[in-house]
């Protein structure tokens, strides 16, 4: 009997606990989380249009309503690569989230015909890695607030595109060449050592003939 | 002559090419080794009231005389009891900013612009909350009431909070309510 009321007081101090921890992770983790920090040196011909996803995990038991836009990080003395803002879109822009849930984005980055090659909206390139924050100036921001609040929170995303000169258009034969050189060669050998082979089949034909 | 009987070297280079095929994804197979790494999901700052952990979703600021500087804006969390304080020691922030992410992160402060033009400035101050003597605010957060992003170059570290002070100058509009949002934003730094 004295066991069983032990056993039984574990359970109800365990399960106390249990609940209690409960209420401490919901309290200190209310953020919303997204899967990458920026997206820098990426690579595009003029014309062309790159596309990526992006998610978004709600944290919060609440539901918030957020948004997405760009920035510009003006900078005096910057040129006119830094400003890549027009070529980003985001879709959907607006969007409710609440604990549990994920949404993904599609971020589209169209890369004007006329963009002349190199490194376009940071100063340089790896700006995505700690301690460059200075050299960044495009960025993807999302930020959600808790009901009709006025209070947001977000985080800014940099992005920056590496343009290259345009695509030469016996590049991607050259490519596949390159990739399967060995295997094109066998295939050369095999076809030249079967001309001979065929003809000879074909003389033997018409000779019974 | 002897005639050479190309049968069987065709069939030698056909399971030639076949064999290099395979066992050059085998070889390479078997000098694979499986590395595994994972990171963590990047979060937002959360927005907590003065004491406890708690989110807040509203920033007020009392009403006061057009032309006035209003200091005393309170949060929905500690309600209008318990409103921001400036003074030479004890000072109490509006709101407090708690880094929940995984590393360290550069805040930036965004507000829009105020409705019907009731707001000339506003001001803040990001601190340490072991920091109690603030008694000043006068870091621009908007020079002219219209929307503005400030970079504030302060760096919060995982689990580490700031304090948030603000402060704003009402233009000459006399009985007029006027709402702005604003914004904490992270980057990493």
């Amino acid at each position: 009997m004295i066991k069983n009321y032990t056993k039984r007081n574990k359970r109800n101090v365990l399960f106390i606990l249990l609940f209690g921890l409960l209420f401490i992770t919901n309290s200190i983790v209310l953020a919303t989380a997204v899967d990458r920090m920026a997206f820098c040196d990426l690579e595009g011909y003029p014309g062309k249009t790159i596309i990526f996803k992006i998610t978004l995990e709600g944290t919060d038991p609440e539901e918030k309503s957020g948004f997405w836009y760009t920035h510009y990080k003006k900078v005096e003395g910057d040129s006119d690569r830094m400003d890549i803002t027009s070529w980003v879109t985001i879709e959907p822009k607006d969007y409710t989230i609440k604990e549990g849930e994920t949404k993904v984005f599609t971020v589209k980055i169209n890369i004007p015909k006329d963009a002349e090659s190199g490194l376009w909206g940071a100063i340089s390139k790896g700006a995505d890695k700690e301690g460059h924050s200075g050299e960044r100036r495009t960025y993807v921001v999302f930020k959600d607030a808790l009901g009709d609040g006025n209070v947001y929170s977000g985080l800014l995303i940099p992005i920056s595109v590496n343009v290259l000169p345009n695509q030469d258009s016996w590049a991607p034969i050259i490519n596949f060449i390159k990739k399967n050189i060995v295997t094109i060669i066998l295939v050369l050998v095999i076809i030249i050592l079967l001309i001979p082979f065929l003809r000879k089949k074909k003389t033997k034909r018409r000779r019974r003939k | 002559m002897n005639k050479i009987n190309r049968k069987p070297i065709i069939g030698f280079f056909i399971a030639f090419s076949i064999f290099i095929n395979i066992t050059g994804e085998a070889i390479a197979a078997a000098n694979d080794a499986t590395q595994e790494a994972t990171t963590a999901q990047a979060t937002t700052i959360n927005i907590v009231g003065k004491a406890a952990d708690t989110t807040i979703t509203t920033i007020t600021f009392p009403e006061s005389a057009p032309s006035s500087t209003i200091s005393t804006p309170y949060n929905n969390v500690d309600t209008s009891g318990d409103p921001q304080v400036l003074a030479s020691s004890d000072s109490e922030p509006v709101v407090r900013l708690k880094n929940t992410h995984s590393g360290t992160l550069q805040v930036w402060l965004e507000i829009t612009t105020w409705s019907n033009g009731i707001v000339s400035s506003e001001d803040y101050e990001l601190v340490d909350t072991t920091t109690t003597n603030i008694d000043e605010v006068n870091d621009v957060l908007s020079s002219d009431g219209n929307a503005n992003s400030v970079d504030t170059a302060i760096t919060m570290g995982t689990g580490t909070y700031k304090a948030l002070y603000l402060e704003l100058v009402l233009s000459s509009v006399a009985g007029q309510t006027g709402n702005s949002t604003i914004t904490v934003l992270g980057e990493t730094p």
